[in-house]
């Protein structure tokens, strides 16, 4: 053999044992969800356990979330927000330099009248216009503000939160109107719990009946796809996280954190592409140079509904934000990586996320690259080239149906058959071309160069209304 | 050689992929088996649809009786839909708590409608109900079935057929669990103490009080209710700063019901030399106690030099609506904390004390924003005195005083309360 055929063959045999042991990992984590579930149930299912949910113990919420360019559903966002069960929880809605009538629609819905700027600023953001409460509603506080991105929005909510818990949500996600009640019960229940975030999944296409969100699969090849990644990456993985160590969360989507930790830390990045990976990596670096041993949950219940773009180049855009972001990060705080004063995020979930974001898109796409080449040149045998198909394109293909059982034997969302048969489809077809294609994308992010802001999504109750 | 390896990891995982799969499918049947017996009548009417179950995996099959409209109900599956529009006659467990429940709107698919709650028929003789008991109890749902039954003793034989639940060898086994090395099994075992507890449980009591689990430390607390003497209370007592904010609650409201044991072993631990901590745990019981010993040991505490504590004292002095509190607060007024200062503000606000109007008035130039917050909300809740006091603070040359006046003065009576009543 020539040193070039030797080279291919060594090189495509590492891409086969990393992606054996990458996707051998997402099996574990799938299998550590289900005793999380189970404990996670006994929880839920005890009537002790709900009394001590819904006692005086619950700790005040405050609700923040931004709009931008709102004005059509405005009201029906606030409103949903307002609606959440919960015995003490203020709604803080922060309008972001809008240039459409979004803050006038706010006012004429809820009666807000002005009221002085009698807050306290930790964290500096652009200008705010004005403070207004409502007339109508008084857990509702709306702040008027120059434009400065969404981070930069959530960051002047945070400085007029009262309570000591601050729940932030994007305004593109649909809560459950229990979701709060569950999303508290870890930290009212354990000392070291830092952050808490819901699961979330894709909202597209859902429906609302009654007070309730009912999710259908996706009849879009793209969305329904996106529906099974999300459930495998961002419910069960992130249970089986919740086993191991800390999650690292997305907290711009969803999660409740103790005000003070925001604003020790100065609150989101308005630089960051990822700012919500972003925020959880600085957060968990500072408590654990504080001497504290935090813990990030990802609880199964309280499930928000997030809808994503409707176009393809504003989905790849999102990707390509959050790689760029979370590569980022991981650059900035690269003295945590593999390093054990940080626990399990230092030791393993950071150098996972590395390979993922870094790693995992170019081995993949040099790996297709050379399983080509190399067949057609006939230097990898047979024996060699189904075993790479078998673990890179069948082994993740099984983990995604195994994903949709799962979920239909789990948490029922998906009620119907038609339904679940659909996403079982879509489980099969993720790897057969999506995550090669989300692979390039992935390579061509790191290469772009025009730095974006994360953008404000559109809110599934607009697609209802 | 790496194919084989490939193959037998691909293969392994799905393996144990669908192992686990299979157990937790077969545990949440067994969570919902469903074992009729009949030990009572009800009566469920709904004009399309209702809801037949008490609690989620509770068995409803109806035995006897007559069924009017649809069929049978047969065994509901927990979801607990079921497909009569009425069913009267016999009916199986469902009946043993006098139950039989719509909770509320029913959510079924293409079925809208109200049950109503079914009053039990009879009351049951307790040997009678013990001996369905041998027959229907299961481990999961052991408590619920206990609960329903302790509904349908009468109130003069209540205690009886705890002590023949107690005797049982089925609840000696569910007892003995106490020591399970799975977390919800002693919380199972926690929760039938607190039904059947007695003496010779303090030792199990001990040891649930102090488990490691919030749940089961929470419902161990419970079995105070059943039976409590100086040592257990003193270890729920000295374990409350150790204890998360939801199991603190539930156990100072367990000890609020235990208050006479409970003031004298509070009353030699709220010292000043006591370690902080402890002693703002030990002020947050005596606030729930609305003991006057309690509370006048809490207010010599007023000056201590340590300002978590006096914050707590603020905030418990507020519950206790005494002439010498209102004193109290008045001169923590003027502490040199702003969080002990806002405490105060608040309390005098809570207690609706005319007499702070003017120390209040000057708290709304306070440096300190949440000190003028409170004085503010205060003021509004202080009758016309503190209203007029508040329209006057608009015009202050404080302009800080004048905003808080202003912001406060726009807020609708139930606006001030809700902003006073929260933390």
């Amino acid at each position: 053999m020539t040193p070039l055929i030797t080279l291919l063959v060594d090189t495509m045999t590492v891409i086969l044992v990393f992606f054996l042991a990458f996707h051998s990992l997402d099996a574990i984590l799938l299998m550590l969800a289900i005793p999380e579930l189970w404990s996670d149930w006994r929880v839920a299912n005890t009537e002790y356990v709900r009394t001590l949910v819904g006692n005086e113990a619950m700790l005040p919420v405050s609700v923040v979330t931004a709009l931008h360019n709102r004005a059509h559903d405005a009201r029906s966002i606030v409103s949903m927000l307002l609606a959440l069960d919960y015995p003490r929880c203020e709604v803080v809605i922060v309008n972001d330099g809008s240039t459409d009538a979004t803050m006038d629609a706010l006012i004429r819905a809820f009666d807000l009248y002005r009221v002085p700027p009698a807050f306290t600023v930790s964290t500096q953001t652009s200008e705010v216009r004005a403070y207004y409460r409502s007339r109508t509603n008084t857990r509702l506080l709306c702040i008027d503000k120059d434009h400065g991105g969404i981070a930069d929005a959530l960051n002047a909510g945070i400085n007029a939160a009262r309570y000591p818990y601050t729940l932030v949500v994007n305004s593109d996600v649909v809560l459950e109107p229990d979701a709060l009640l569950w999303i508290s019960r870890p930290i009212v229940l354990h000392r070291d719990v830092a952050v808490v975030s819901p699961s979330i999944s894709v909202g597209n296409g859902g429906r609302m009946v009654g007070d309730r969100f009912v999710p259908v699969a996706p009849r879009s090849v793209l969305f329904g796809i996106h529906t099974v990644e999300y459930i495998r990456a961002f419910v069960f993985e992130r249970l089986g996280w919740n086993r191991v160590a800390s999650n690292l969360v997305y907290p711009a989507s969803a999660a409740l954190f103790k005000r003070d930790h925001l604003q020790a830390v100065h609150g989101f990045s308005t630089t960051s592409e990822a700012p919500g990976i972003d925020l959880a990596v600085r957060l968990y670096r500072h408590l654990t140079d504080e001497g504290m041993n935090p813990r990030f949950v990802v609880i199964p219940d309280a499930v928000a509904w997030r809808t994503l773009p409707e176009r393809r180049d504003d989905q790849a855009a999102l990707r390509v934000q959050r790689q760029r972001g979370t590569l980022r990060t991981l650059w900035e705080h690269r003295g945590m990586i593999g390093n054990p004063e940080y626990g399990m995020m230092g030791v393993l979930v950071l150098p996972v996320v590395a390979l993922r974001y870094l790693v995992a898109p170019f081995l993949e796409l040099g790996g297709l690259i050379g399983l080509i080449i190399g067949s057609m040149a006939g230097v990898l045998r047979p024996g060699f080239v189904w075993a790479y198909l078998a673990t890179v394109v069948v082994y993740p293909m099984l983990l995604s149906v195994w994903t949709v059982m799962l979920e239909a034997l789990t948490f029922r969302r998906y009620s119907r058959r038609a339904d679940l048969g659909r996403l079982a489809a879509y489980a099969m077809l993720e790897s057969l071309g999506y995550r090669q294609l989300l692979a390039w994308v992935r390579v061509r992010a790191l290469f772009a160069n025009r730095s974006l802001r994360r953008p404000y999504g559109q809110h599934a109750l607009t697609k209802i209304a | 050689m790496t194919y084989p390896v490939v193959w037998i990891v691909i293969v392994a995982s799905q393996i144990a992929l669908a192992g686990l799969t299979l157990v937790l499918a077969v545990l949440r049947r067994d969570r919902q088996a469903q074992r009729p017996v009949t030990v009572g009548r009800g009566e469920a009417t709904n004009p399309s649809t209702w809801q037949a179950s008490a609690f989620e995996g509770w068995p409803t099959t109806a035995t006897g009786g007559t069924t009017e409209g649809a069929t049978t109900i047969g065994r509901v599956p927990p979801t607990n839909a079921g497909g009569s529009s009425r069913v009267t006659g016999e009916f199986a467990a469902v009946s043993l708590g006098g139950l039989v429940d719509t909770q509320g709107p029913i959510r079924s698919v293409g079925a809208r409608g109200e049950g109503r709650r079914v009053t039990p028929t009879a009351l049951i003789d307790p040997e009678a109900l013990l001996t369905a008991l041998r027959a229907v109890v299961t481990r999961d749902i052991m408590y619920e079935q206990i609960v329903s039954a302790l509904d349908r003793v009468p109130l003069d034989q209540r205690v009886l057929f705890v002590k023949m639940l107690r005797n049982e060898s089925w609840m000696h086994r569910a007892l003995e669990e106490s020591t399970s090395r799975f977390w919800w099994r002693r919380l199972a075992a926690a929760r039938l103490l607190a039904i059947v507890g007695d003496a010779r449980d303090r030792t199990d009591m001990r040891r649930l009080i102090g488990d490691t689990h919030p749940a089961v430390q929470s419902v161990g607390t419970t079995c105070l209710l059943r039976y409590a003497d100086n040592d257990l209370i003193s270890q729920v007592l000295d374990g409350l700063t150790t204890r998360t904010p939801a199991v603190q609650a539930y156990q100072v409201n367990v000890l609020r019901q235990r208050d006479a044991l409970v003031v004298p072993l509070l009353l030699k631990r709220i010292r000043a030399d006591a370690p902080p901590a402890k002693l703002n745990a030990y002020i947050d019981v005596a606030r729930a106690l609305d003991s006057r010993d309690c509370f006048e040991r809490v207010a010599s505490l007023s000056i201590h030099q340590n300002a978590e504590v006096r914050i707590a004292v603020a905030r418990a002095l507020r519950n206790s609506r005494s002439e010498m509190s209102v004193i109290k607060l008045l001169s923590m007024l003027r502490d040199t904390d702003w969080r002990v200062r806002a405490q105060a503000a608040r309390g005098l606000g809570l207690m609706h004390d005319e007499r702070a109007v003017k120390e209040l008035s000057r708290a709304i130039t306070d440096p300190a924003w949440w000190v003028r917050f409170r004085a503010g909300l205060s003021l509004a809740m202080l009758g016309e005195a503190g209203r007029a006091a508040l329209e006057d603070a608009r015009t202050l040359p404080d302009r800080f005083g004048s905003d808080m006046a202003i912001f406060v003065s726009g807020l609708s009576d139930a606006s001030i309360a809700e902003l006073a009543a929260d933390v």
